[in-house]
């Protein structure tokens, strides 16, 4: 846990992750939860779509390869939709090829994160990403 | 009688002349080479001759560029249109082509490939005495008609002395589907009618047909490596992406087993003791990853403007924790005559100087590690020097080899996939760079990296990137 970072800075938030593998899916819903997040998890794009229109959370993770839709078309419905689009998406996916990261933000997603994630330091590197979007993370992190 | 007049003309006459020569001593001597190339072919695929593709000379382009000219040409030969034509070409080598002879053979020649070896026998033998005197007409029927005996259609053109002389046999228009054999028997001579020298160019054209079939199999070679090369890239793709997704499991899970803060004293132990090992299987197949992506020729680099004080800056936080951990001593110097920005690719520059720095820092217990990066003779040298264990000398080479280290029983002692060297290696060559190792046995190690320094200019840091 990193001091400057309150163990309470996610409460109340709304957080939607997106994978079809159960493991990485509840790894990263642990670890969202040690800092207060609450954590609506789906296993395909078209699930996870459909949670982000329901509770609208205030970022979105999610894998990249997934069966019914894609993390790639998932991004496109996103960002073609005027609710959805301020959203801020990180792509977390086990592609760590070059050129991934730059498709992956070319295409619409705010950030870029590669499996195997750093659990010591995964919800930091995500806040970070996220300073520039989340006004009260950027008064944190001033 | 030659030689004599020889003697008294001008320089320039007597280098055309030695050049003359020259050229039809190795025309002649390519004549045979061709002809036991033609048995030689036989025997061995049936028919390909090879001297098709064989680069020309510039005089020789330009004798076939002119042949050309004189077989398109229509009958009757228009003298003046050619010197028109051939005026600049006429006057640079002050000489005269002729007669030139250009034959087709009929299509089935294929089949009948042992009549071809006689016919280049009676053709030399023609040409030989041909050359000596091209203007008797005996020589001249008597050529027409051995060509004629094999089937071979003679159209005579009327050409004048000066001008290009030739028998052409059959129409070339009408060859494409045949094998097309070009003989030319070219003499230099002056204008004055000063003989300095003549040869003879042998050329097989190739069925057209025969060429094509060439075109698609280089072809279709060129895409099966292509698929070879994207199949390579699509295995390296899904290699890394099943290794790392189960790994992101097995570490993610342990990371939270430690954080929790539930653990007794020995669960805690294993834990970290399993997470050690997930994080060196991690750093093995990114270094295997690394390595295979470099030997398939999949490394791109890709060059970009970077601050040289940022870049070492980062190199030195990354190495900083390692320094505490084993208390060493790190310390960081850089060249102020090197130049500010440089242009590199990052990513390639960084795994060279991580993996020489987590070796320096791997094989040493005690002093320090030390990195200097200097300018020497355009290049930017990278320094990494240790107070480690060092390495004998007979081991300088083998260090940079896969899954290496000086001892392989220290690879449990010391950690590591014994990749990293090896992979500094490839990404040094890749970067037109060396790297070279200095070592005392007990006393430490020195690696130096040199790389060519590409500096950017203010100029170009000021432009909008």
């Amino acid at each position: 846990m990193h001091s400057w970072i309150p163990d309470n800075v996610l409460e109340s938030w709304t957080v939607v992750v997106i994978d079809d593998e159960p493991d990485a899916l509840e790894v990263a819903k642990l670890l969202l939860e040690m800092y207060g997040a609450q954590v609506i998890t789906a296993s395909n794009g078209k699930d996870g779509l459909k949670l982000i229109h329901e509770h609208h959370p205030r970022f979105v993770v999610s894998d990249i390869s997934m069966p019914e839709m894609s993390g790639w078309d998932l991004i496109d419905a996103l960002k073609a939709d005027r609710k959805t689009c301020d959203i801020p998406t990180v792509a977390l996916t086990a592609h760590a090829m070059t050129g991934d990261r730059e498709k992956a933000i070319a295409k619409g997603f705010h950030n870029y994160l590669t499996k195997p994630l750093r659990p010591e330091t995964f919800v930091e590197e995500l806040l970070i990403l996220l300073t520039y979007d989340i006004p009260e993370l950027k008064l944190l992190l001033q | 009688m030659f030689l004599k007049r020889f003697v008294f003309l001008s320089p320039t006459i007597t280098l055309l002349g030695v050049f003359g020569i020259l050229v039809l001593v190795a025309m002649l001597v390519m004549g045979g080479t061709i002809l036991r190339q033609v048995e030689a072919n036989r025997a061995a695929i049936g028919f390909n001759f090879s001297t098709a593709n064989r680069p020309f000379s510039q005089l020789e382009h330009e004798v076939m560029q002119l042949l050309v000219y004189v077989t398109s040409k229509p009958d009757p030969f228009d003298a003046e249109q050619f010197q028109q034509d051939f005026g600049v070409l006429e006057s640079r080598w002050a000489v005269v082509f002729w007669p030139s002879v250009q034959a087709v053979f009929p299509q089935d020649i294929k089949n009948n490939i042992e009549e071809m070896i006689p016919l280049w026998e009676s053709i030399q033998d023609l040409s030989a005495r041909w050359v000596i005197n091209p203007q008797n007409e005996a020589v001249r029927s008597e050529f027409a008609e051995t060509l004629n005996s094999f089937g071979l259609l003679i159209f005579q053109t009327d050409v004048r002395y000066q001008s290009a002389r030739g028998l052409i046999l059959d129409r070339i228009n009408e060859s494409s589907q045949g094998l097309l054999l070009t003989l030319s028997i070219v003499s230099l001579s002056l204008v004055g009618y000063v003989m300095l020298g003549a040869f003879s160019i042998y050329r097989f054209i190739q069925d057209q047909k025969l060429a094509e079939r060439k075109t698609r199999a280089a072809l279709s070679a060129e895409a099966a490596a292509l698929e070879t090369s994207n199949f390579k890239d699509q295995f390296l793709g899904v290699m890394s992406h099943e290794l790392r997704t189960p790994l992101n499991a097995i570490i993610g899970f342990l990371g939270i087993m430690g954080m929790s803060g539930k653990l007794d004293e020995r669960s805690t132990h294993m834990m970290q003791r399993s997470r050690a090992n997930a994080d060196r299987l991690l750093l093995l197949i990114n270094d295997i990853l690394d390595l295979s992506k470099i030997e398939a020729g999949r490394l791109e680099l890709v060059p970009n403007k970077v601050f040289l004080r940022d870049l070492v800056q980062r190199w030195q936080y990354q190495m900083e924790v390692l320094a505490k951990q084993k208390d060493l001593l790190f310390s960081v110097i850089i060249d102020p005559q090197l130049p500010q920005s440089i242009f590199i690719d990052e990513e390639a520059v960084t795994k060279i100087a991580i993996n020489l720095l987590s070796n320096a820092f791997k094989f040493t217990d005690s002093g320090e590690v030390s990195l200097n990066l200097r300018c020497q003779d355009h290049q930017w040298l990278i320094e990494v020097r240790d107070s480690g264990i060092g390495i004998p000398t007979h081991l300088y080479d083998n260090i940079f080899e896969s899954f290496r280290q000086v001892d392989n029983s220290s690879k449990r002692a010391r950690g590591g996939t014994g990749l990293g060297l090896s992979i500094v290696q490839h990404l040094v060559k890749a970067m037109n760079g060396t790297v070279r190792v200095e070592s005392e046995l007990g006393a430490g190690s020195t690696f130096t990296v040199a790389l060519p320094i590409i500096a950017v200019s203010e100029s170009q840091l000021q432009a909008p990137n």
